[in-house]
């Protein structure tokens, strides 16, 4: 008997896919939803069935309740995967879900307005024993703050109550410069989100971003299922992500791992979540947030764990209890994420759109690559220009980086400019390959990295001048090459008619 | 015999001619000539064999740009029209074209001298390298200022051939 009778997916992109492997590996059908411009996206194509819920940009289509509501309805679907961004972390969509009669695949709408919150979380997290960043939230009196100011200790963070994005926030070095960059956020937060409330936190500069996985089901069973060494971001986004963390100590994973688990049970939390804990340079420990959802990192832990995590959300969502307890989880080896960009790392990460004519993804032991596009799909100016996770699992860290290398090496994306060569730089640095890199890694050590300016060997320009030799047809046929056409090429454009790799002399 | 121009970033163009040759062909990549074997495989993939050494290649076009894959790196070229067009710095700002060579050879024939108007497209220099003939064109209409190479002068890629003066 499957756990559902048919589950939607509310996502797009590798995520999706993701799901929907799951979906399909536990005997459920699923439904796909889609932009206009996902007509032929790789989530539609693996779904049993799809249906288009409106234009390309997100607000008329992938965030559109009413209208993934009404093909859930419409296709009989009795279950609802958000995935990770768009729908997954709005309490109010899943107050809706189980408003309708069906399932919400994450947590309750409660649970999610419970850590939605920066300082109501933090209050909730201090009153269950987890160390919050020492700071300050009691008072918006300027003159209380400016007090405080000096309890927390310099450098501090002044942040916005209802910030994102680093807008409303303020690095503040001394005691010298607080009521100016309190006026600043003030101001900034005012405007960005009409709320002009700050609170303080202490800065650290070198950092590091550990998150632990977290499962809990309807039966009062709440496990971590260990850490992810989240540090090395570029403008704040995580883009290469390891387990075990090489600076987690058994006794450390211990701690944080017992505070995980706290933090879940004190917001009442049922199915997958992450909480990000921040941690300093003496073992120092604090939480920072939980993301009430699926992390786009969590093949990680699968990997090191062997545990499949959207199907544990599948159980947990149907009610049933977690498959194994704590006792039963346990690290092996070493696993290593790289997020694959559509993007220019020597020209401040820009996006790069267009169509992807060639991808070849790298294979072998030990290799899993998450991708929800392939050759000839597109990375439009509309979605997330992520390409792919490169997920790479080995005996220890140092086979790991050897691997993940290799496997960066063979990636071929042939269409957008990536951040491939940029990922073999942060693998090759010598700070990565020693466990040392910190939130301020990428900034401090490789922000004015640019590709080496290289004469191209000539088997390079051999291949390209054949590509337009045969392209054109000139001596195609006698070099054991049936005649391509024009679009040979071009596999975006190909036809039917297109045979390469036919040897005259069969 | 079909001749190329690939350019990487803002690099002086490379030169690849191609022409058949047994059952494979003969390649010279900026003088540099090879026996190259070629299959094309499924999904825009060929299979080389350069002087004997095997190697894959994946190869998308689009439009100007090629893009290639071989031994773990991609390059972007950009395929670029026989001669490359580049203004001298000096000269700027006075609408003068100063040809250069896009291939290190020889200077078989200069077909004007200064003073000639010449027209768009206006075959200048001939340069021959590895007996492939080049034909330097003039990129606009305009007024030969100076020739800078004579018949039989060795030149190197980026030497500079002729200097045409007009409207780009």
């Amino acid at each position: 008997m499957p756990l559902f009778r048919k589950i939607l997916i509310a996502n797009r992109g590798e995520i999706a896919v993701r799901v929907l492997r799951a979906c399909r590996e536990l005997g459920i059908p699923t439904v796909a939803v889609h932009s206009e411009a996902d007509r032929t996206a790789m989530h539609v194509r693996l779904a049993d069935e799809a249906v288009e819920i409106g234009p390309a940009p997100a607000p008329e289509s992938y965030l559109r309740q009413d209208k993934i509501l009404d093909a859930a309805r419409k296709t009989g679907a009795d279950a609802i995967h958000p995935g990770y961004g768009f729908l997954s972390e709005n309490p109010t969509f899943a107050d809706a879900v189980r408003e309708v009669g069906l399932t919400f695949i994450g947590p309750t709408g409660d649970s999610m307005r419970a850590m939605g919150h920066k300082t109501p979380a933090r209050a909730l997290m201090a009153k269950a024993g987890v160390p919050i960043v020492p700071g300050y939230q009691e008072s918006q009196q300027d003159d209380d703050l400016v007090a405080a100011a000096d309890r927390v200790g310099y450098p501090l963070l002044v942040k916005a109550v209802a910030g994102g994005g680093g807008k409303g926030m303020r690095v503040v070095p001394d005691a010298a410069s607080m009521r100016e960059a309190l006026g600043g956020a003030r101001r900034e937060a005012a405007h960005a989100f009409g709320d002009d409330r700050v609170y303080l936190e202490r800065y650290f500069d070198e950092a590091r971003h550990i998150e632990f996985q977290v499962l809990a089901d309807r039966h009062g069973h709440v496990v971590h299922l260990f850490e992810r060494e989240c540090s090395v971001q570029r403008r704040h986004q995580k883009i290469v992500e390891e387990s075990p963390s090489p600076a987690v100590s058994a006794d450390l994973r211990e701690r944080m791992g017992k505070a995980a688990v706290a933090a879940a049970r004190a917001c009442n939390y049922e199915n997958a979540g992450t909480i990000e804990f921040l941690l300093g340079p003496n073992d120092e420990f604090y939480f920072l947030e939980m993301n009430t959802r699926l992390q786009v990192e969590h093949p990680i832990t699968e990997l090191v764990t062997g545990r499949d995590l959207v199907q544990a959300q599948l159980r947990v969502a149907a009610g049933e209890p977690l498959l194994f307890d704590q006792n039963a989880l346990s690290q092996r080896g070493h696993a290593i994420e790289c997020r694959v960009y559509a993007e220019d790392p020597a020209n401040g990460f820009l996006p790069d759109t267009g169509p992807l004519f060639t991808v070849a993804e790298p294979r072998g032991p030990g290799v899993r690559v998450d991708s929800g596009v392939a050759s000839g799909d597109a990375i439009t100016h509309h979605y997330d220009p992520m390409i792919a996770k490169l997920v790479v699992h080995a005996e220890d860290r140092a086979s790991a980086i050897r691997r993940m290398e290799r496997a960066l090496d063979d990636y071929v994306i042939l269409g957008v400019t990536t951040n491939l060569r940029f990922l073999r730089e942060v693998l090759g640095h010598e700070i990565f390959r020693a466990g040392g890199a910190t939130t301020r890694f990428i900034d401090r050590h490789l922000s004015a990295w640019q590709p080496a300016v290289e004469v191209p060997p000539d088997e390079v320009l051999i291949a390209a001048a054949l590509a337009d030799s045969l392209g054109s047809g000139i001596g195609a046929t006698a070099t054991g090459v049936s005649t391509p056409t024009e679009d040979a090429w071009r596999p975006w454009r190909r036809t039917d008619t297109f045979r390469l790799g036919q040897r005259a002399d069969r | 015999m079909t001749t190329y121009h690939y350019r990487t970033g803002d690099q002086a163009p490379h030169l690849v001619a191609v022409e058949r040759h047994g059952n494979g062909w003969r390649v010279v990549v900026d003088g540099r000539a090879h026996d190259v074997e070629a299959r094309a495989a499924d999904g825009g993939r060929l299979e080389l064999t350069i002087d004997g050494t095997h190697r894959s290649a994946h190869v998308a076009t689009d439009g100007k740009k090629r893009w290639v894959a071989t031994s773990s790196r991609t390059w972007l070229l950009e395929r670029v029209d026989s001669t490359q067009k580049r203004r001298s710095g000096s000269t700027s700002d006075s609408g003068h074209d100063v040809l250069e060579s896009t291939m290190p050879g020889q200077v078989r024939d200069v077909l004007v001298k200064p003073g000639d108007t010449v027209t768009a497209g206006q075959t200048l220099v001939l340069l021959e390298a590895m007996k492939m003939e080049l034909q330097v064109k003039a990129p606009h209409a305009g007024k030969i200022a100076a020739v800078l190479v004579t018949v039989g002068q060795t030149v190197e890629r980026g030497q500079r051939l002729v200097d045409v003066e007009g409207n780009a």
